[in-house]
Parts: structure tokens; sequence; C-alpha cells
């Protein structure tokens, strides 16, 4: 994957060697990633100036259904994210044993109560998935036409 | 300190640890290029720089910073939930 990850699995080594090549790695992507932007800025003023300029500036600013559907998308995807956290820190509970001994029944209730919890979550967590993935395109399109409507 | 309890720590270490580079890297990348901005600005004398008097030079730089920040929220945050995990 890229950029590389700098720590190892759990039993593996905490930081991998080689730290300062994996840095430099990621500090790429950053820079690629900050290229990118000055770029896609830089393609839409010249896009723009081909129409109207004046437009420019006032589409720039934020408001209207766009703002309300940007702070939707945030609540929408910050419960989906608090949803992901709850789950991987339940299924960092779960264990990978098989309980044989009776004795042994209320860890085996222990860990069924936790796959019933975990598993509950995976409706929410799909249901708020893709209501954010769809926003998020909603706000993209919104966007779009805002700008072609200045063009 | 009981294994899970060790486990536990072990991951939020390496989520941390991700995150943290992630982050400190970024602040340099950010650093460069605020550097280069304020390099531009002296060499064209002024504030309100424009690139062929239309784009404001802010506003590229603004976009490279929005673009970065995007980025440690993804893929910095997937990175340091992939460590939480244990995952390669």
């Amino acid at each position: 994957m890229f950029p590389p990850r700098i720590t190892g699995s759990l039993g593996g080594p905490l930081v991998y060697p080689g730290v300062l090549k994996r840095l430099g790695s990621i500090a790429l992507f950053y820079l690629a990633l900050g290229v990118c932007g000055a770029l896609l800025v830089l393609v839409y003023y010249v896009a723009a100036s081909l129409g109207r300029v004046a437009s420019v500036e006032s589409s720039m600013t934020l408001t209207g259904p766009l703002l309300y559907l940007l702070i939707a998308w945030g609540i929408v995807t910050s419960i989906f994210l608090l949803l992901l956290l709850r789950r991987s820190l339940l299924a960092s509970h779960e264990d990978d044993q098989i309980f044989l001994d009776a004795a042994e029944e209320h860890l085996a209730k222990e860990q069924r109560e936790l796959v019933a919890k975990i598993t509950s979550l995976s409706r929410p967590l799909l249901g708020t998935g893709i209501l954010s993935g769809v926003l998020l395109l909603v706000i993209a399109g919104l966007w779009l036409h805002q700008g072609l409507a200045n063009f | 300190m009981d294994t899970r309890s060790k486990n536990t720590f072990g991951r939020l270490l390496r989520a941390v640890i991700e995150l943290a580079a992630h982050a400190v890297v970024l602040i340099v990348v950010l650093g460069l290029f605020r550097l280069v901005q304020f390099a531009l600005e002296c060499f064209w004398g002024g504030k309100d720089v424009r690139f062929f008097d239309r784009i404001p030079l802010r506003y590229i730089f603004d976009g490279a910073d929005l673009i970065m920040l995007l980025g440690l929220l993804s893929v910095g945050v997937y990175n340091g939930v992939q460590a939480y995990r244990g995952k390669e």
C-alpha cells in the first residue's frame, strides 16, 4: 500500500527498519497531494476565466443548500466513524478459541454476547456509510452544477 | 499487566506512532509550502499576488493545504486504524 506504514504488526517490530525511507515516501505522498490541490485550483480558475471571471469570487463561498448538506454529511460521517471505532474496540476483545468445558460456559456466553453486539452494529454501519457516500456525491454534484451554472 | 492489556497498549502505541508520523511529515510539508508562498510573495512584492492578474496565489496554496489535510484525515487515519488492527 502507498504510503507505507512505519509500524510493524503486533508481535513484530514496533517500527520497521529503514524508517527514514518510509517517512520520505509519506512526505512524497503529501507533496504530490499538495501539488494536485494547487493544480485543481489552477484548473478551476483557468476554466472559470474562460467564462465570466466575476462569478468565480461568488462561487467560492459556501451558502444555502450546499452548506446544510456539508453539515449533514459531517454529522453522518462522524456517527459512521464512531460506530466503526466501537466495532473495532469490541472486535479487539473477541477471542479465537472454542470453549469445550461446561465450567467455562460463562466465557462462551460472554463471547456470544460480544459477537451479537458486533453483528448488531453492522446494519447501522452500512446505513451510515452508504448515506455518507451518497451525501458526498450529492454535494460534489451540486458543487459542479453551481460551477457549471456560473461558467 | 495481563496479555490483553499489553496487546491493546501495543496496538494503541502503533496507531499513535503511525498518526504522529503522518502529522509530523504533514507539518514539515505544509511548512515547505508556506515558505515557497512567502518567497513568491517577497519576489513579487506584496500580499495580493495574482497569476495572470486573475488567480490569487493564496487560493492556490489554500487548495494545496486543503487537499493535504484531507489526505491526513483519510490515508493517515486509515493507516492508524490498520496499525491498531495489526494488519499489514
